[in-house]
């Protein structure tokens, strides 16, 4: 089976704002670089929901928009059902954008504040011709009732719906194309959780009913636990560790992986807050550590974590992961043991 | 009810209202020295408003105003207090951290200055004086070389380091009462486990009351003594933390445990509460929760259950609350 989306070894990087010259190159006021995304290999499946997960920083949304083409990428491939897409080559880009939609975090100002939920929605239809003229009103109804709308929502101005409701329409827009791929990037993080609940459900759904393929970017590890299949957990922009969701979460190997679990409060009351493990914040993404990108807040960090190339992702356990070591097994602190 | 050694604060029928209509009506909270509070509830259920208005800071201009109610603050009721009275309770008695400690500090004045500002004002203490105390306030707080951050300004400090400096701003004239206002919605994880961590071991030290408002009932399960459960104005649930998450007595409390996603379990259908919060404009007659309980009956809709005593220590605003949660189906 030829896989949906193959991201090999993709890297991105953005200049920061500061005073530059083009013809200075070294020094004070040379150009500093932001290394966002530094060699991220990802491969997803039709019908295949993985999860991306990392503190903020790590690179996870920039990351999405890279593989849409929406952020430049400076190297690395992205091949969308066996074929390349060339960045600069705009009718690929187009007919990747065409089978693929991207959900948004702030479902208010991801729509236009002018556009009542239908015309978003046959906005969507009209620009990328999915439907002929005269169906345009028909196919709107069916997506609102699809995103548990009713088709009365239409004439509704975003200002006239709630968070969740502009999530709905949010979504209809992303399923108007008829999308293999869904990239959503936090979008439940703006909401309550008991609208966050019904958001999930109606993504579950979908995915289920449409055989959608869904790149789940969140920083709320229970969501994507719920949600994904596959997981991956990013920091400062490289994959640390990869596996099926149930064994990330019920026995990780990589150390970040570990303290980021145990950092999660839970609501069991009977859990005591666990000590805070990591010391300090993660460096800025500017100055990248030399080696192992988490050896300075590593507990366990050698020698070894501190040179060379980044480990690269090695079946550890159940999972991959990029570390030096097969910590101990009780090292491990898995969630059940308490 | 009253005259208990240990009371530190006891609100009683709080209400706040903007023109005729009510958004926040009868909340009653008790707080011990010592004591973690958990309010929780989602956002427009008024628990921002009422820690506000425990600090008399209602936002002048947006016409809210405490219409009925008391806030003894050992035994002294703050809401006829004038503002100059106020102005000497907020810093001594009550510190308050916010959710967005870059919007809350001065962009243009040093960490340092920003928590002697209180001390001078307050104490009347000199500035050396007030600089030594920033850098001591600096170090309980968790900041690497506090003697050279306490010069540094606000932008070189990272989120969680903000948010420690606002910490110490807040306790720079040793408050009895904390009042924390969503401080780690903004943070990471890993770094919300260390300000968590912080704000214990200051009540363990200093023996803090605190009253952390949030969203996220893990926190809640982690940090807290007892919590009360917000919705739509009113206090659905009060309690011993491990009670109320055990056996909630409340369908509100059971729905919002339900819906959310844990870590431990397989994906299975998050079980949503139908529709949404309603807005202060509409809020339904009779149980504010009616129209998406499953539990609801006709007297529901008609009449408003009071607050009630259910348990030792634990009230429900239900007509139908069991301690052991048994009308929800649920195992106590």
């Amino acid at each position: 089976m030829t896989a949906l989306l193959d991201v090999h070894d993709l890297r991105v990087r953005f200049r920061a704002a500061s005073l530059t010259l083009p013809w200075v190159s070294s020094g004070r006021f040379a150009a500093r670089y932001v290394n966002a995304v530094n060699g991220v290999s990802i491969v997803l499946q039709p019908g295949e929901t993985l999860g991306i997960v990392g503190e903020s920083g790590c690179g996870k949304s920039t990351l999405g928009r890279a593989i849409l083409n929406l952020v430049e990428s400076r190297a690395g491939e992205v091949r969308f059902d066996g074929a390349r897409v060339d960045p600069r080559d705009s009718a690929a880009v187009a007919r990747l954008r065409r089978q693929t939609a991207m959900v948004f975090q702030d479902p208010y100002s991801a729509l236009n504040p002018r556009l009542t939920a239908g015309e978003a929605i046959a906005e969507v239809l009209r620009v990328h011709r999915i439907v002929p003229p005269d169906r345009i009103a028909e196919r709107v109804a069916e997506l609102l009732e699809l995103v548990g709308l009713t088709p009365e929502m239409k004439d509704r101005l975003p200002r006239q719906l709630s968070g969740g409701q502009c999530q709905r329409v949010g979504i209809a827009r992303a399923l108007a194309v008829e999308p293999r791929l869904i990239i959503a990037d936090e979008c439940v993080a703006a909401l309550d959780v008991s609208i966050q609940a019904q958001i999930l459900n109606l993504l579950d759904d979908l995915k289920h009913r449409m055989n959608l393929a869904m790149i789940f970017i969140s920083h709320d590890l229970g969501v994507v636990r719920h949600l994904c299949r596959n997981v991956a957990v990013m920091y400062l922009g490289c994959i640390v560790e990869y596996g099926r969701a149930e064994d990330v979460f019920n026995a990780p190997q990589h150390p970040y992986t570990r303290a980021l679990l145990s950092a999660v409060p839970d609501i069991d009351p009977d859990r005591m807050l666990a000590p805070a493990t990591l010391r300090g914040e993660p460096p800025s993404p500017s100055e990248l550590p030399t080696g192992c990108p988490f050896h300075p807040r590593c507990p366990h960090a050698a020698e070894i974590c501190a040179m060379g190339a980044p480990p690269v992702l090695r079946a550890i356990g159940r999972t991959l992961a990029a570390c030096h070591f097969d910590l101990p097994p009780e090292a491990i602190q898995t969630r059940r043991e308490e | 009810m009253s005259g208990h050694p240990s009371r530190l604060l006891q609100v009683r029928d709080l209400a706040i209202a903007v023109g005729s209509r009510a958004l926040v009506e009868d909340v009653d909270l008790d707080l011990a020295a010592g004591e973690v509070l958990g309010l929780v509830g989602e956002s427009g259920s008024g628990k921002t408003i009422t820690c506000r208005a425990l600090m008399r800071l209602l936002p002048p201009g947006s016409g809210l105003r405490i219409k009925a109610g008391a806030i003894r603050l050992n035994d002294r009721d703050l809401v006829p207090l004038s503002e100059p009275e106020m102005r000497a309770v907020r810093g001594t008695e009550i510190g308050m951290i916010f959710q967005n400690p870059s919007s809350h500090l001065d962009p243009v004045m040093r960490i340092g200055e920003q928590i002697a500002e209180s001390i001078r004002y307050h104490e009347g203490a000199t500035p050396a004086d007030a600089k030594r105390r920033a850098v001591d306030l600096l170090r309980q707080v968790g900041i690497p070389d506090p003697a050279g951050r306490v010069d540094s300004y606000p932008h070189e400090f990272s989120g969680g380091m903000r948010q420690r400096a606002m910490i110490a701003a807040a306790l720079a004239c040793r408050p009895k009462l904390l009042i924390a206002d969503e401080p780690t919605t903004a943070l990471d994880v890993t770094v919300q486990a260390q300000v968590l961590r912080l704000l214990l071991d200051l009540r363990d030290r200093l023996g803090l009351a605190i009253i952390l408002v949030t969203h996220n009932l893990g926190v809640v399960a982690q940090t807290c003594d007892k919590l009360a459960v917000m919705y739509a104005g009113r206090l659905m649930e009060t309690g011993p933390k491990r009670e109320v998450l055990r056996s909630p007595a409340h369908p509100y409390t059971h729905a919002l445990l339900g819906c959310q996603p844990g870590l431990s379990q397989a994906a299975a259908r998050l079980p949503a509460i139908p529709g949404q919060p309603p807005s202060p404009a509409d809020f339904p007659g009779g149980c504010r929760f009616h129209p998406r309980c499953p539990r609801a009956e006709a007297v529901c809709s008609a009449k408003r259950p009071p607050l009630g005593l259910i348990a030792a220590g634990r009230h429900a605003a239900c007509h139908f609350a069991r301690p052991d949660g048994a009308h929800n189906g649920v195992q106590a």
